[in-house]
């Protein structure tokens, strides 16, 4: 095991750096000069090449380069150009607002996602089937900032048993529980419908398996059968797909902060493009990197678990 | 070779490829039903865009400040905006900037990855790994905020749109298009051809894609969904295309801020981003469950 988990190592650390230059070039490659984007047109020529001066954009490409890898690495991600503080310290100061959410779509999203996604395939073309399949792809359909307000319509301000505007910073448990609940629930859904698609076709495929056929020319309990034989090898590309969403969980959970006005990386992220904070972006885009790495990794380490072949593969 | 000869083969390939690629098509959507009723619908949508000058109420952009944040009525069927804009209007002119963006950005997509993928899956070796790789690093990162970086870069523009897009939609074709092409370019047909000193060019675009079209196509649809939802979703972030010009992302960014009052501001817009997302989620499901090749005969 250790030495899979090592392999997987090496490859994130080379995925890592690969994703970290490819953030380098495309704020580089981009026609818009940075210092420009940042001042507006109307800027001096003088003020322009001060601020290039002061994000090191004057020198050669390589010794940019450097710079910005061996900051990544020391922790020096440079200062926000709007508040002057360390950009690590403000993205740090939100994420674990981010970090909540996301965990928390993601134990509704499978928590909701698998079972239908089971139920769904083992009731294959009876009604369950069409309507769970129907209900997910309709789910998918949503843009996250769409259901996001239907969900503050209905139920913060028709019903008003949600704050209309989450802090996210809730005294107690309960009352961060409050907070999360519409923002989670908004994400935990879009996710649920995704994962309930993904539980079924694996569940479809396990279920043609010539082990599932002996089980059941055994005479086990058919339940027995779904839970002690097919469930386990569902989850392999439960577990694949949860990764691969990663990138459309981010995404949507910055729409999400967006319209729940929820302090985390999203809305760092738009307030740092509206005030033209290129610093800031650039640290947003290296920590995006960071989570997406490690997950992938952890996703392969969980592969190693559920399934024992994969270690020696 | 004669001259006729050689300027009349590539129509006939075309022709035949079409036909061929349009036969198991036809077989899909007869196979799942729920795709026709995708499709009517999408189509639906591209006729009331097309037609938006002649059957659009009132203009998109004309201000009237004496009918502002109306309600639903006889005269303004969805109510008006804050400027006094009539919504349906702006609905039906906002769905030529989903629809153009959304399919030009993914066939721009589709065409690319499907040539990277080709390229990448038959010459394999170190070609294969370069471009491969490149395109999982582009995958690994969110295409959300890679589309949100280049366009605030660029500046929100149709074209800026159509290119933050499509950049994030080509590695997905070029993994599908890969695929098949490793498991194809071996089979016999192709030895026939290289023996025959058929060019690489011509094995892998005459032989070789006419066998994953289908696969591609049907994924292309998936992706229009995905590439309006994105859109929409930068305009609400307020990256689309600038006002005043209606887009559908952008309507609901401008309604939230009365949302509290004025509820049709964020409904209608949010209905028909979901109308149209929908209806092309039915179309590509149904269309892939079809062509699956592992679901073959269940159906």
């Amino acid at each position: 095991m250790s030495s899979y988990i090592l392999r997987r190592l090496g490859f994130a650390v080379i995925t890592l750096f690969s994703v970290l230059t490819l953030v380098f070039f495309i704020v580089r490659i981009l026609p818009g000069d940075p210092a420009l984007v940042v001042l507006g047109d109307q800027a001096s020529q003088a003020a322009i090449e001060a601020l290039r001066a002061r994000l090191g954009l004057d020198k050669p490409l390589i010794v940019q380069y450097g710079e910005f890898m061996a900051g990544v690495l020391t922790g020096d991600w440079g200062t926000s150009l709007v508040s002057g503080r360390p950009v690590i310290g403000e993205i740090l100061n939100v994420l674990p607002a981010t970090i909540e959410l996301t965990v928390a779509a993601l134990i509704l999203g499978a928590g909701i996602g698998i079972p239908l996604g089971v139920w769904s395939a083992v009731r294959r073309n009876a009604l369950p089937d069409y309507v769970i399949r129907l209900a997910s792809l309709l789910g998918l359909s949503f843009p996250a900032f769409v259901s996001a307000i239907l969900l503050l319509l209905v139920f913060s301000i028709s019903l008003n048993w949600f704050p209309v505007m989450s802090t996210g910073r809730g005294e107690t448990l309960g009352a961060r529980l409050h907070d999360l609940a519409l923002p989670a629930i908004n994400l935990g859904i879009i996710m649920a419908a995704f994962i309930t698609r993904v539980a079924r076709s694996a569940m479809l495929e396990v279920l043609g398996q010539d082990y599932v056929r002996t089980a059941k020319a055994k005479g086990i309990a058919f339940a027995t059968i779904i839970w002690r034989h097919c469930l386990r090898n569902t989850m392999i590309p439960v577990v694949t797909v949860i990764g691969l969403y990663l990138g459309v969980l981010i995404g949507n959970s910055v729409l999400t902060e967006i319209v729940f006005n929820r302090p985390g990386l999203g809305r760092l992220i738009v307030g740092a493009l509206n005030q033209r904070d290129y610093a800031m972006l650039q640290g947003l885009m290296v920590i995006y990197t960071l989570i997406v790495v490690l997950v992938n990794l952890l996703t392969d380490i969980t592969y190693g678990f559920i399934d024992p072949r994969v270690k020696y593969s | 070779m004669t001259h006729a000869n050689t300027t009349a083969a590539p129509r006939r390939y075309l022709r035949t490829m079409l036909r061929a690629t349009g036969t198991a098509l036809v077989k899909a959507f007869n196979t799942n039903k729920t795709s026709w009723v995708g499709l009517l619908v999408f189509l639906a949508v591209c006729a009331l865009a097309l037609l938006a000058p002649v059957i659009a109420p009132h203009d998109p952009i004309d201000q009237d400040v004496f009918q502002r944040l109306y309600g639903p009525s006889a005269e303004h069927w969805l109510g008006t905006d804050v400027f006094g804009r009539d919504i349906l209007s702006r609905i039906l002119y906002g769905a030529r900037i989903s629809l153009v963006i959304g399919l030009v950005s993914i066939g721009l997509a589709m065409l690319i990855g499907t040539v990277i993928g080709l390229v990448a899956g038959y010459y394999g070796g170190r070609l294969d790994i370069v471009m491969m790789q490149t395109m999982d690093v582009l995958l690994a990162f969110p295409s959300l905020i890679l589309g949100l970086i280049v366009v605030a870069m660029l500046g929100p523009s149709i074209p800026n749109l159509i290119f933050a897009i499509a950049l994030t939609a080509i590695p997905p074709f070029a993994r599908i298009a890969r695929a098949p092409t490793i498991a194809i370019k071996d089979r016999e047909f192709m030895e026939a051809g290289r023996a025959l000193g058929y060019s690489d060019r011509r094995l892998m675009f005459r032989h070789l894609l006419p066998n994953i079209l289908p696969e591609v196509l049907v994924m292309g649809s998936i992706w229009i969904a995905t590439a309006i939802r994105v859109e929409a979703s930068l305009a609400f972030i307020g990256l689309g295309v600038s006002p005043p010009t209606a887009t559908w992302g952008g309507m609901i960014r401008e309604g939230f801020e009365n949302i509290l009052d004025s509820t049709w501001l964020v409904l209608f817009p949010s209905l028909a981003i979901l109308i149209v997302v929908f209806a092309l989620n039915l179309l590509g499901d149904g269309l892939r469950d079809a062509i699956d090749p592992r679901l073959k005969g269940e159906q």
